[in-house]
């Protein structure tokens, strides 16, 4: 009898210790679904991003961009993807060319007919070159066109479990030249 | 028949217990608990590493439009300078800017002068998003979006030539011209630190002779 006593104490011991163990278990396993989830979807997210951002380098014409630091969906609501959401907001900041400055080199005039024999530069053009800084303005014909517009998207994404999150957030940043 | 055959079936003899099962029951338990917890702790790691490389691929990205940022600065500098883009470069080879290049014979180039690169300094000096060398980034988006500029940054490295020809029979100056872009960016989630990226774009300047 007392033999039995023992493995009866022993067996709701063990059940017990496994029950201890088990719980947070499931927790572990339930939590890492919707992990696993969000993972997927931030690679998606990233792969999403990346054909909307070239796009919108070199693609779309910067006539049809939004309002200066206006936000806008590229895609005028979140991405779906397996009942997860992926949602691509883009602002696009224009450079005016009266108030954008660029530099160039400019230089002091030698009479390169006795001093640059074929072709050949026979100066020292370091002495020669002068600095100037103006307005894009100044240098371009087409003065009502930004030359440089810079883009910011945000990406964010998530489960349908789960809610909106700066967590699951980032940014690609980049400017576009309008040639 | 199966009566005799069961008969002459040897009899294995049971084993004797010689021990105590006492105890076997938490032993049990334990090795399945010990083997959960290695399960668990193998998905913890893959589940970890599975979201670093998510947090590097948007950071090569997030580099990566940065030196596209770069060559679209050096790109538009040449289409609204391109002289200067072309004089830079001639200067840089040790030709003169305003001379014509003519290959007859490709073992008899002409020979180079003094090099001088100041030009090209100049030229792409300002390409870049620093705000103390060239055009920053639009002081709104700070405060739009809570984005430090000091972390998204990007340059124009060099540009080199790597050819200057002339074409008599069009009347055309060429210059072959290879531009080097780096861009930079901090993202602190995820903290990796600093990621570059470096990116090679050539173009060919041309400038017509009148």
């Amino acid at each position: 009898m007392k033999k039995n006593g023992t493995t009866l104490l022993e067996v709701l011991l063990a059940v017990a210790m496994l029950a201890l163990a088990m719980i947070p278990m499931f927790g572990l396993m339930s939590s890492s679904n919707t992990a696993s989830r969000i993972q997927k979807i931030e690679g998606v997210a990233a792969n999403l991003a990346k054909e909307e951002m070239n796009k919108w380098m070199y693609v779309i014409d910067p006539t049809s961009f939004p309002d200066d630091g206006v936000e806008e969906y590229v895609n005028r609501a979140p991405f779906v993807v397996e009942g997860n959401e992926v949602e691509i907001k883009v602002r696009v900041y224009r450079h005016q060319n009266t108030s954008t400055n660029v530099k160039y080199p400019d230089f002091v005039w030698h009479d390169f007919r006795t001093t640059c024999p074929d072709s050949t530069e026979g100066n020292n053009l370091d002495s020669k070159t002068n600095q100037v800084t103006r307005t894009i303005e100044e240098v371009t014909r087409d003065a009502t066109r930004p030359r440089l517009i810079d883009i910011v998207m945000q990406v964010r994404w998530k489960t349908p479990t789960t809610s909106w999150s700066d967590v699951n957030k980032f940014f690609l940043v980049s400017r576009r030249g309008w040639m | 028949m199966d009566v005799k055959q069961n008969a002459a079936r040897p009899r294995i003899p049971c084993r004797k217990r010689t021990g105590s099962r006492k105890g076997v029951a938490i032993i049990i338990v334990l090795t399945f608990i010990i083997g959960t917890l290695a399960f668990a702790m193998a998905m913890f790691y893959f589940r970890k590493e599975v979201k670093q490389q998510n947090v590097l691929n948007v950071n090569f990205l997030q580099a990566n439009f940065l030196t596209q940022a770069a060559v679209q600065h050096a790109l538009v500098k040449c289409r609204i300078l391109p002289q200067e883009a072309y004089d830079a470069g001639m200067a840089l080879q040790g030709y003169c800017p305003l001379q014509a290049v003519i290959v007859d014979d490709p073992d008899d180039l002409p020979d180079r002068g003094t090099s001088s690169s100041k030009a090209m300094q100049i030229f792409i000096g300002d390409c870049t998003s620093d705000p103390t060398k060239g055009i920053p980034w639009d002081s709104r988006i700070q405060n739009d979006f809570g984005i430090d500029p000091n972390d998204w940054k990007y340059e124009v490295a060099s540009m080199s030539v790597i050819a200057a020809f002339t074409k008599p029979d069009k009347k055309l100056f060429v210059l072959t011209s290879q531009i080097i872009a780096s861009g930079t960016v901090i993202e602190h989630r995820g903290g990796r630190g600093a990621r570059s990226e470096l990116m090679t774009k050539t173009i060919e300047l041309t400038r017509k002779i009148n």
